[in-house]
């Protein structure tokens, strides 16, 4: 079984990060949310049509689900994508006022505005290359000088998204969000060449998954997304884990499946199918709806193999003080401590650590990971914990045991 | 006409008091900031820079076994790390643990603030320390 896609989420300040040749090899696929693409239309644009590698807009419907209290900017430069009823609806970007989008507001004629906006956006993603040539030569030179060597300008500049997805919103599968995703469906089927246009399954738990994907047809592409709100690998409990294995084990049998929020455990999923995983630079290994706006840019965070989480960089070397062993050799950590990591620094390991889970778990056991899972929460708590500074924050590593529990026995 | 002691009663007033006394307690071409930013979302309430030395404080009025970490962790990037204190908080329990974590303690006053117990010196990271100074002394 090939080993699971990687699909990494780009930020604004994470350029620098992404033109770094080793991080570019360590994903398959680069997420660029809506909200970004649009906001920094040009910039944006230049960079991932340069960048060289496949990419993916996630366009980010549920911001546009429910209650806002005050509009950001992104809001209004990605209802711009989301066609002209909600645009409007929005309002005037110079006098932000609160406004709630029901899904009564999504009557037909609003749903086929929204996908035939969103999905025409991401279909010609690639052809404004021409408009932006100076920007595409700019940001040719920064990834030519990042990564030492010359780069020419090519055909691919001009490539659409490797995935187009449909607008999606939140559903509990009863509700009436759940109507508009099925008229949302059914409007992408009216498109020309609708088996080029993935499915997002959003859903507010496991259980729902099954119902949802059963109502994406044949007909629409058969990669389909999905994401499980408030479903974080590290603190749902054991019972949720064992649900969405079985359910991965499932739908993975009947199309290629990628979840938008994952992290380690996602990998692991990869070994019963799971086609794909996602998750930002150094973020967003789970997202919470209605917080998805609730975002910015990554903490400063020290992503720690063995516990395969991420640890503030002074606990990161304060670990690793006790435990030597656990010490990273990454191009970017070997012979340098965790506190002295940059910013950018962090965020590289981050990347180069993501592969190399992937590459552990395409070469191990699901045995032999629940074994190495086990022992790290094992050492962690006997070397580690007892030793840290009173008043730090304790961390809890009881999900490796939880995550090494369903590996041994699905 | 006699002067009224100062009461202490919020961290922002403890840092008032600890940067009134900077220059007595490290020497008078002691230099200092606030609130610095050196390692993660951490932020040092007032670093020192002062012959070359690089030294961290910590001001807490409560939770001072949070201080304790925090200051801690400072000593991966200054040469010497206080917890600052209130002068009456200072307890047998809080000089042994700042003993045990290699720290020293600042004992803030109405009247200033005083070392109590000096700092060891510690071995930072050279780069981080290095950063730190060329960001916020340099």
């Amino acid at each position: 079984m090939p080993e699971v896609r990687h699909f990494l989420a780009y930020g604004h300040s994470d350029q620098a990060t992404f033109r770094a040749a080793a991080v570019q090899e360590s994903f398959d696929y680069l997420t660029v949310p809506g909200t970004i693409a649009s906001y920094y239309p040009d910039a944006t644009a230049a960079f991932v049509l340069t960048s060289r590698v496949e990419y993916v807009i996630d366009p980010r419907t549920p911001l546009f689900q429910g209650f806002i209290g005050i509009p950001r900017a992104s809001h209004f430069t990605l209802a711009a994508w989301h066609g002209d009823r909600v645009a409007e609806h929005l309002g005037d970007s110079q006098h932000r006022t609160s406004v709630s989008f029901s899904a009564d507001f999504y009557d037909r004629n609003s749903v086929g505005l929204l996908v035939d906006s969103v999905i025409q956006a991401q279909r010609t993603y690639g052809q404004r290359a021409p408009a932006i040539q100076q920007k595409l030569d700019r940001y040719r030179r920064l990834l030519a000088t990042a990564q030492g060597r010359v780069i020419q300008a090519t055909p691919e500049e001009r490539r659409p998204p490797a995935f187009v997805i449909a607008p999606y919103f939140v559903t509990d599968g009863h509700d009436r969000w759940a109507e508009v995703n099925d008229q949302i469906i059914e409007r992408c089927l009216d498109l020309p060449d609708a088996r080029s246009i993935s499915a997002m399954i959003a859903v507010d738990s496991v259980a729902r998954l099954r119902q949802r994907f059963a109502a994406v047809p044949g007909e629409l592409a058969p990669t389909t997304f999905f994401w499980v709100h408030s479903f974080n690998e590290r603190s749902v409990p054991e019972s949720e884990l064992r649900s969405m294995w079985s359910t991965v084990l499932d739908l993975a049998q009947e199309r290629p499946i990628v979840n938008f929020y994952g992290g380690f455990f996602s990998i692991c999923m990869g070994k019963i199918g799971l086609w794909g995983f996602n998750n930002g630079l150094g973020y967003s290994e789970s997202r919470d709806w209605p917080d998805l706006s609730a975002t910015g840019a990554a903490p400063a965070r020290y992503y720690m193999r063995p516990l395969h989480a991420y640890v503030a960089p002074s606990l990161g070397q304060f670990i690793t003080e006790r435990l030597p062993a656990w010490a990273c050799d990454c191009p970017v950590c070997a012979g340098r401590r965790v506190v002295a990591l940059t910013y950018h620094d962090l965020k590289r390991h981050f990347a180069l650590s993501r592969r190399w889970e992937i590459d552990l778990v395409a070469g191990t056991t699901l045995d032999q990971l629940a074994s190495t899972l086990a022992d790290a929460a094992q050492r962690y708590e006997a070397d580690v914990a007892p030793m840290v500074p009173p008043g730090t924050q304790r961390f809890d590593v009881s999900y490796l045991r939880r995550w090494a529990s369903v590996l041994r026995r699905p | 006409m006699s002067k009224r002691k100062e009461v202490i009663q919020t961290e922002a007033a403890m840092v008032i008091a600890l940067t009134r006394s900077i220059r007595r307690m490290f020497g008078r071409h002691a230099d200092h900031a606030t609130e610095v930013s050196a390692h993660g979302r951490s932020r040092t309430d007032i670093c020192v820079f002062v012959d070359g030395q690089l030294i961290a404080i910590e001001a807490k009025l409560s939770n001072r076994r949070r201080a304790i970490g925090q200051a801690f962790f400072n000593r991966y990037y200054a040469d010497q790390s206080y917890i600052a204190v209130l002068e009456r908080h200072i307890t047998h329990g809080l000089t042994e643990d700042a003993r045990k974590w290699e720290l020293g303690i600042l004992a803030i006053s109405g009247k200033g603030a005083s070392i109590a117990i000096p700092a060891p010196i510690s071995r930072p990271d050279l780069d981080l320390r290095a950063r730190v100074i060329g960001s916020v002394f340099a």
